[in-house]
């Protein structure tokens, strides 16, 4: 007896192919039901099963049935089934198949007068064919591997099934090394636009003789665009996207800096850089003005005057630092990207910050890492195989911001292709907007005055590939910016008191600024005489929304290498803070700044401050 | 300096070497726990910045990819930095080891060698790294021809290395690597024929 069954195929862009031969359509004569089919054989492929079995010569169709998990509990059956059911199957309930779980099949005979037994039971774990570690990347699809959380990734296998793979979007992954040539990269790699900052030829793998190390920009370049179904390695989010190396971090002169985010700026789509100044000190690090004005430029230029989408770290000292201590990452003009890991949750070496956009997985509190390519052989991270996989051209132990880092370029490139016509806001506000509520009981989720939920771990939450690009799709570009609005510099000189959690505060008022919805806010601050400006919170509060952003943490200074304490010097000397937390809020109305020192010794001035407002 | 001389010419011919990896974990926190006296300013843009010099610390730039660059022949005592970076190698002197001497002995023995002190942007050498490997950006008059460039240029005894694409007359010049990089700069800067001159520093910059 069947069980009480049904049919599968379909979901999620999942497809069941069945491929047996119906030769006969009589009823077979004699009056028997036909015998059962031989042969039959479960070929897994990505998010489907192909099926195939001898032919019956008396049969006038088939019958499918499906376990989904194991062979005592079928669900569904689909009657009738036939080789020409690849398309009329689709109508069938949507049930989808998924990477990874295991699935049996059988199929009977029919004829008009009965159906047959049951073939033999068969089994199959879909896989993306040629992805041999695409089981592995649980950032792409969360099954709970690893111990993870099902579904806490990109969601980004719909997008791909909807034909979406980042062909035509080209990605310049700045960074050390680039190893074009490996074996899982060298299809997707776009010919004679890398650089090499070290010898000015089109090879950045290596920096001269030196062959060793220089992994990074090899494990950040396969998240971005490992190929997919060539047999190798695992696959890159957008895994048709084209790459190029710019080896910067080899050679980080400021005019390489420069050239770096502007460098074949008609062709390059997204700038991923997955650096930034070091970490672990609690000190401000700066950036010069030649690195803001060539992200300026490819923000005006880039892409034909649509501009260049930058994508930055957070960076990894999530243990002392802010995100807004980092003047690249806290810069209008890039998206700065946070790390959450397999559970969803922030991972330890995130860092915090009112400047974050969204996050994306990464390496978390688990030590569940991120799968992708490294250096060919026994160069870079699996240099053995013995604790890695053991094919040493792959790793599974990537993490840091740097590996969220392109994964949203990998979902910008996805929507890029979707909508080429994008502008640079409209990337980041599609981003903000469809972005996910990842660790919903955080409590410092809230929602600012336009609605949108804001966390300081988790910016506006992390990325939803598939909404991202159905937005897109539908986009509609945003209206050009307003000028920005720049308030004039305010000079309190209010001193801080010592170890006194009421802190100063001063209001500026602003009135006529034309802008309704913000899109970033610039904090120009100083209290230069502060001897240890680690002592300082500084809350950033719109008196009309309450919406507050915290842009900077009562901290430690210390040595990186050591842990051991260090004057936090110099102070906040005209320091630009960003905060992204006001989107879509409006700017006319009062903005309080309250600096608060939270430690004991060590006194300053609240100096002088001076907003700066981007939005439309 | 007759002293640093002396040693220079004995490190080349004595060549006695210890291992890199075990001089580096040493000089490292040497290096970093240093509190630093010396400041020099430069602008970025309009901007004064101020930088603290390490006494202890010597970057070699384009070093050679192996083993015993002229800084080891010269400066048996030097020892090589772990650095994340290929484009530099950082070396630890010895405390009371007269730096400029050092690069001027270097410079001497290898006229086209890039040599610098190295400097932080805090008065602790745990601060962020940068040095001087040459060349200077300078932002010119954006309604200048191109005539008018290279008339300044020249009439400067100046060379233009490239243009910079980040804005209008935005050029990388040439210049000697360390401090001379920084005077020119700042000479510029404050003779106000320029809207902004700064050394093309190296700045630390590492991987997240």
């Amino acid at each position: 007896m069947l069980r009480a069954g049904s049919y599968l195929f379909f979901g999620f862009g999942s497809v069941l192919f069945i491929s047996g031969f119906l030769v006969s359509c009589g009823d077979g004569g004699g009056g028997r039901p036909p015998s059962a089919p031989t042969g039959l054989v479960a070929t897994p492929g990505d998010d489907q099963v192909t099926l195939s079995w001898s032919p019956v010569s008396d049969a006038s169709s088939y019958t499918l049935h499906m376990a989904s998990t194991d062979w005592a509990t079928w669900s569904l059956t689909l009657p009738g089934a036939t080789q020409n059911n690849i398309l009329t199957c689709c109508s069938f309930p949507n049930i989808g198949l998924t990477n990874g779980a295991i699935y049996w099949f059988a199929v009977s005979a029919v004829n008009a007068n009965g159906e047959s037994s049951e073939s033999v039971h068969v089994s199959a774990v879909p896989s993306p064919a040629g992805d041999p570690l695409f089981l592995d990347q649980w950032h792409l699809q969360n099954t709970g591997q690893g111990g993870g959380t099902p579904g806490e990734d990109l969601n980004v296998v719909p997008v791909w099934n909807n034909g979406f793979k980042g062909e035509g979007i080209r990605i310049a992954v700045v960074d050390d090394g680039l190893e074009i040539a490996h074996e899982d990269l060298a299809a997707n790699i776009a010919s004679g636009l890398s650089h090499n900052y070290c010898d000015g030829s089109s090879d950045p793998t290596l920096c001269g003789s030196d062959t060793t190390a220089s992994e990074h920009g090899t494990a950040v370049a396969g998240i971005i665009s490992a190929r997919d179904l060539d047999g190798v390695g695992g696959r890159g989010v957008a895994p048709r996207a084209s790459t190029i190396g710019y080896n910067l971090l080899e050679s980080t002169f400021i005019s390489n800096q420069a050239d770096a985010m502007t460098r074949n700026s008609s062709s390059v789509d997204i700038s991923n850089n997955s650096w930034g100044a070091p970490d672990f000190t609690g000190l401000l690090n700066p950036t010069s003005v030649a690195w803001r004005d060539a992200i300026l430029t490819g923000l005006s230029t880039g892409r034909s005057g649509k501009g260049t989408i930058y994508v930055f770290a957070a960076g990894n000292g999530g243990l002392q630092e802010n995100s807004n201590y980092d003047g690249y990452a806290n810069n209008r003009g890039v998206m700065a990207i946070c790390a959450v890991g397999d559970d969803g949750n922030k991972a330890f070496y995130s860092e915090e910050g009112a400047n974050l956009w969204v996050c994306a997985p990464s390496g978390g509190n688990n030590g569940h890492s991120i799968t992708t390519t490294d250096r060919t052989g026994s160069l870079g991270y699996n240099t053995n195989g013995t604790s890695n996989y053991p094919n040493t051209n792959y790793t599974n132990i990537f993490a840091g911001t740097s590996a969220s880092v392109p994964m949203a370029s990998g979902v910008v490139a996805l929507m890029l292709q979707a909508n080429p016509n994008l502008g640079w806001r409209d990337i980041r506000l599609i981003l903000a907007q469809t972005a996910r509520k990842n660790n919903p009981t955080d409590s410092d989720w809230t929602i600012n005055g336009a609605g949108r939920n804001i966390n300081h771990k988790y910016g506006f939450g992390v990325i939803n590939a598939e909404a991202a690009v159905n937005t897109a799709m539908s986009w509609t570009n945003l209206v050009p910016e307003q000028p920005p609005h720049t308030t004039p510099l305010a000079t309190p000189g209010l001193s801080i008191p010592d170890d006194d959690p009421t802190g100063v505060s001063d209001t500026i008022a602003v009135t006529g600024s034309g802008i309704t919805s913000i899109e970033f806010i610039e904090v120009t601050f100083s209290a230069d005489d502060h001897t240890y400006f680690g002592d300082l919170e500084i809350t950033l509060t719109n008196n009309t929304t309450g919406t507050v952003s915290r842009l900077a943490e009562t901290h430690a200074c210390t040595n990186a290498d050591t842990g051991t304490s260090i004057p936090c010097q110099p102070s906040y000397k005209s320091w630009v803070f960003g905060t992204a937390r006001h989107l879509g809020e409006a700017v006319d109305g009062n903005w309080t700044l309250t600096v608060t020192d939270l430690a004991e010794q060590d006194i300053g001035t609240f100096q002088s401050w001076q907003l700066k407002f981007y939005g439309r | 300096m007759n002293h640093l001389l002396w040693s220079a010419l004995i490190g080349l011919m004595a060549c006695g070497f210890t291992s890199d990896s075990e001089a580096a974990a040493a000089s490292k926190d040497i290096v970093k726990s240093a509190q630093l006296e010396q400041t020099y300013v430069w602008y970025d843009g309009d901007q004064e910045q101020k930088v603290w010099l390490n006494p202890n610390l010597l970057a070699e730039f384009n070093p050679p990819a192996s083993g015993r660059s002229l800084v080891k022949k010269a400066y048996t005592d030097a020892k090589p930095i772990a650095a994340r970076h290929k484009g530099i190698r950082l070396w630890g002197l010895e405390g009371g080891t007269y730096l400029q001497g050092v690069i001027h002995n270097l410079k001497t023995l290898q006229p086209d060698g890039k040599y610098s002190p190295v400097f932080h942007d805090t008065p602790r050498a745990s601060g962020r790294m940068r040095s001087l490997p040459g060349n200077i950006i300078v932002y010119l008059n954006p309604a200048w021809d191109e005539a008018t460039v290279h008339r300044w240029v020249s009439g400067r005894n100046l060379e233009i290395i490239k243009r910079l694409e980040i804005g209008p007359n935005i050029f990388v010049l040439k210049t000697g690597p360390g401090l001379e990089a920084l005077e020119t700069a700042n000479t510029l800067y404050k003779s106000g024929e320029v809207i902004a001159a700064f050394p093309d520093w190296w700045e630390e910059a590492v991987p997240h």
